[in-house]
């Protein structure tokens, strides 16, 4: 039963929307099949392809930059006040700033580049993850790390097998929230300054009013980063977490 | 015994190690405690809960030097403590826990070995929250020998085992020291484990904790439970203070 309501659901509003489509019938409201022949339209032209392509290896790109630097300065703010003191009124600064005003200025001073359009996303995602690293690193297991020291663990090793299997739940969180946001960041970036990728795409269609194609692109990248949840994100999770289980 | 010439390892004077508590209020832990630790002995802490035994232990393993006082070394040594608590890492198994802490010299047969003499070898492919408490703290004194120490550390290891196993632990450790040349400290509040284990038994005030007395243990005072009951019996009746648990 538990799996037959979310897909209840998902068949309802299919219907709903059927139905509305139909009675409204109007090119602005397309419906399941016109959104269907789109995605099979873009597909065969090659089109879909090479475009989400781009824009996953924009994420992609972005969000590693931002992960790996916002572990660090998280890492760092939660180790050191001095250095907690030195960035924190910076932080609070580019986690208020808008999105938007981040792109525009890396567009302004960086040029309509591939560099400045992935600076802009990662300026935009690091505050979050420095942020979430900060708490990890505080709420370390002193004694654990005692009992390193007292063995002798050199650095490495502390970090692999002490610091960081603690850290694990948070970079999962910050990761998490890190994939939603960085695309819909991506897409912005590509509608305001790039000639390819799923929001230029998106920006295309607009100036058309083409909303089936708008919400083909949509769906179709939407579909991408479930994969990626269900593929590499929960597996992960799951290996990463097996010590917790409960014992047999 | 093993004694060739009695050399000291280690000279300790703390005059003063106070804590600072997270509401601002200090503790004064140690005061003027002092002791002498000859290579290769067998040195009992024996006092009650409080009164500063884990924190002279932490500041012989390095793990603190905010105190006031002196420690000198007659060479480095090398640590392997088995702590009060287990403190595993519980996203690694048994095995990773001790092949982490182990010497680069411990074999692939050495491990064996040993699991099998602390009653783990089913366990070593679990992971630490699987394992019951008494099971924890045999793999924390597994990881201890495994790192082949010179200087081995033990605070109240044998707490809350049961008491074949306790037994049988102790039985160990007395093994591995008279084998080996290793120095030994351990902390109990436990007579009899003093008396089975220990050449020297030093006896804290309460706190702030200074070594008050010593009790030197000779080879027949192991030898039978009577005679382990009067060694407790004499200490209790000249320092009530240290048995009120
Ligand atoms: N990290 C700490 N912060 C504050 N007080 C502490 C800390 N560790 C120990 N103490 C206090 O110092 C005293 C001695 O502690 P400890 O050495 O653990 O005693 P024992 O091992 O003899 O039971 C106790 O009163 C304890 O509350
Ligand atoms: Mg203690």
């Amino acid at each position: 039963m538990r799996f037959l309501y979310p897909l209840f659901s998902i068949v309802g509003f299919i219907l709903l929307w059927t139905i509305a489509a139909f009675l409204i019938a109007d090119p602005l409201l397309p419906g399941p099949v016109e959104v269907c022949s789109a995605i099979y339209r873009e597909i065969s032209s090659g089109a879909l392809w090479h475009h989400l392509f781009i824009t996953l290896w924009r994420v992609l790109a972005s969000f590693i930059m931002a992960m790996v630097i916002g572990i660090g300065i998280g890492l760092a703010m939660g180790r050191s006040h001095m250095i907690n003191g030195l960035f924190d009124p910076w932080l609070v600064f580019f986690l208020n700033i808008p999105a938007l005003v981040v792109i525009f200025l890396c567009y302004i001073w960086g040029g309509l580049t591939e560099a400045a359009a992935i600076i802009a996303v990662v300026i935009n995602k690091v505050p979050n993850v420095a942020v979430t690293l900060r708490e990890g690193t505080r709420s370390l297991n002193y004694e654990l790390e005692e009992m390193g020291q007292s063995f002798r663990y050199t650095q490495w090793q502390k970090f692999q097998h002490i610091i960081l299997p603690q850290l694990q739940p948070f970079i999962v969180a910050a990761g998490r929230s890190g994939l939603s946001l960085i695309w819909k960041i991506v897409l912005v970036v590509e509608f305001i300054g790039r000639s390819d990728g799923v929001g230029f795409q998106l920006h295309t269609y607009f100036q058309l009013f083409d909303v089936a194609a708008i919400l083909a692109y949509s769906l179709a990248f939407i579909a991408v980063m479930l994969l990626i949840e269900i593929l590499i994100v929960q597996p992960w999770e799951r290996y990463a977490t097996r010590w917790r289980a409960e014992p047999a | 015994m093993q004694h060739v010439g009695v050399q000291s390892l280690l000279k300790v004077h703390i005059k003063n190690k106070t804590y600072l508590g997270a509401n601002g209020v200090e503790t004064q832990a140690l005061k003027d405690a002092e002791l002498t630790l000859t290579e290769n002995s067998f040195t009992v802490f024996f006092g009650p809960s409080g009164c500063g035994k884990s924190t002279l232990l932490r500041i012989l393993a390095g793990l603190d030097s905010d105190y006031e006082g002196e420690v000198h070394w007659a060479h480095p040594p090398k640590v392997g403590m088995v702590f009060q608590e287990p403190r595993l890492l519980p996203w690694r198994t048994v095995k990773e826990n001790i092949l982490l802490s182990a010497d680069p010299t411990f074999s692939e047969q050495d491990f064996s070995q040993l699991v099998e003499v602390m009653g783990l070898t089913e366990m070593v492919s679990h992971f630490p929250g699987e394992l019951s408490l008494g099971l924890s703290r045999r793999v924390a004194i597994a990881r201890a020998f495994a790192s082949k120490p010179n200087l081995l550390l033990l605070d109240e290891p044998f707490v809350s085992l049961d008491a074949p196993t306790a037994a049988r632990l102790r039985q160990l450790v007395r093994t591995l020291w008279v084998d080996n040349p290793i120095t030994a400290v351990m902390v109990t509040h436990d007579m009899r484990e003093a008396v089975e284990l220990g050449e020297e038994v030093l006896l804290f005030t309460a706190r702030p904790g200074s070594i008050h007395d010593r009790l030197t243990i000779l080879p027949t005072d192991r030898t039978s439970e009577a005679t382990i009951e009067a060694k407790r019996s004499e200490v209790k009746s000249l320092y009530p203070h240290l048995f009120e648990t």
